[in-house]
């Protein structure tokens, strides 16, 4: 007869059955515990999760790569039919950047001569680097890009992600070689924003949707479609005036915003560090002082 | 000794095949379409493998691997940590339980029987981030997402369907 294999005071196949008949519950038990840790910015779950990304990325970014270079070169094709108009309208666009460019050179001078007389002290030159998208999620629960940084220590969470037309979102995490994008759209998404004509200022919020909402306006705001948004500067993030936006459709106090980019067309990005001070930090060393 | 050793990898390969499909399936979700739909909302593939493989061949998919296929489809998106992992495990019990209840599992049978799973373990999913959000999330991207995963099902069931006959058979 076998001998039956014992843990302690356990019998070994006992114990085995046990843990299997438990093993969903202690998986569901272990959701709950990820989920709770992951709303308490727990930063060890963070941390692996990064770290995580860093190994998988890659080699999503080899699965995808024969899709990625079908489509670019469906992309291609199609815009070679383009490729007329757009130069004359570039062309057209040049001229007019030219005189642009005369008048914002004299307007400079002009702002650096009340600048000297207002003591105004200017904030420090935004730097910034182009980074390659490589992933892009766009689910019912989540919207973000995964960018290619390689290996830049100057990206880091929360810096502002734009494209040539306006905000795409913030950065979320940042591993060694790549970057994960919290989209405009996303559901976490807050961004401090103003009506770029009437200076009404409300808080841009993500709703996993095509179009973010425009939320907490005054009561008495006037907003019409078409409407430029901008970012107010509120927080510390983002400086004033980016373009974000402009409304698209004002129905029953819901305010909907379409994004200045197209979204779901993204290829490149700016991540964009305005070396703004964070108002947090200095509350806490007015705090500590 | 060497057979063994053969046998023992061959083993490890067949055993693994189903999670390693799976995951190809869950990268193919994060490849950038440059299109508004696929930004908005994609098919659920990482849900529509669970299903499948808990069906044809819950022997070769079990919990490690249900577990592993949700960790891997965590990491890779920006919400919460366990979102996935939920929806997977919700999918997988559901399955396991039902489907001894399914004398002929024909794909028709199946495909009706998905839409019925997909619909509870979405909107489960829909309710644990409303309440991890502490707002109730838009639906209609839920809907949309819904409606594309039955409709790629055939694909996706039928690339699967071609591995199994071809490299997992029961007899073999």
């Amino acid at each position: 007869m076998a001998k039956k294999r014992r843990v302690m005071f356990l019998q070994l196949s006992h114990l085995r059955r046990t843990i299997k008949k438990s093993a969903i519950a202690l998986l569901f038990i272990m959701v709950f515990a990820f989920m709770l840790l992951n709303k308490a910015n727990n930063a060890l779950i963070e941390k692996t999760s990064t770290t995580a990304g860093e190994i998988i990325t890659p080699i999503t970014e080899i699965l995808i790569m024969p899709a990625s270079i079908m489509l670019n070169g469906y992309d291609y094709l199609r815009s070679l039919r383009k490729i007329d108009e757009e130069n004359q309208l570039l062309r057209d666009e040049n001229r007019k950047l030219i005189i642009a460019n005369a008048k914002s050179k004299a307007l400079e001078i002009e702002n650096k001569i009340l600048s000297n007389l207002l003591n105004y002290q200017v904030p420090e030159d935004a730097s910034f680097i182009t980074a390659k998208v490589v992933a892009e999620e766009g689910t019912a629960f989540s919207h973000s890009l995964t960018v290619y940084i390689d290996g830049n220590k100057n990206v880091a969470k929360g810096q502002v992600v734009i494209s040539d037309k306006g905000v795409i979102g913030r950065i979320e995490s940042v591993g060694y070689n790549y970057a994960k994008i919290a989209m405009i759209n996303n559901i976490n998404s807050r961004i401090s924003v103003m009506v770029e004509s009437s200076r009404i200022r409300g808080m841009l919020v993500g709703q996993n949707d095509e179009w973010p909402e425009l939320k907490f306006l005054p009561l008495d705001a006037k907003i019409e479609k078409g409407d430029k948004i901008i970012t107010s500067g509120i927080g510390g993030v983002f400086p004033v005036g980016l373009p974000v936006g402009e409304v698209a459709s004002v129905e029953k106090n819901v305010v909907k915003i379409k994004p200045a980019n197209n979204l779901s067309r993204m290829e490149y990005v700016m991540i964009v560090d305005y070396k703004l001070p964070d108002p947090a930090d200095e509350l806490y060393e007015d705090f500590v002082k | 000794m060497r057979e063994n050793w053969r046998d023992t990898l061959s083993n490890w390969m067949v055993k693994s095949l189903p999670l390693f499909i799976s995951v190809l399936w869950l990268f193919i979700s994060f490849i950038p379409l440059h299109s508004s739909i696929s930004s908005n909302a994609r098919p659920m593939f990482g849900l529509l493998c669970v299903f499948f493989w808990a069906v044809y061949r819950p022997y070769l998919f079990g919990l490690g691997a249900v577990f592993l296929l949700g960790v891997f489809a965590d990491l890779q998106s920006i919400g919460p940590l366990g979102i996935n992992l939920f929806m997977f495990l919700v999918m997988y019990l559901l399955v396991t339980n039902l489907s001894k209840y399914i004398p002929e599992k024909t794909f028709e049978l199946m495909w009706l029987g998905l839409s019925l799973l997909l619909f509870v373990v979405l909107f489960s999913g829909w309710f644990l981030m409303s309440v991890y959000y502490a707002q109730f999330l838009p639906i209609k991207g839920l809907i949309f997402s819904y409606f594309l995963s039955l409709a790629v099902y055939p694909v996706v069931g039928g690339i699967n369907a071609l591995i199994v006959n071809n490299c997992l058979q029961e007899d073999n």
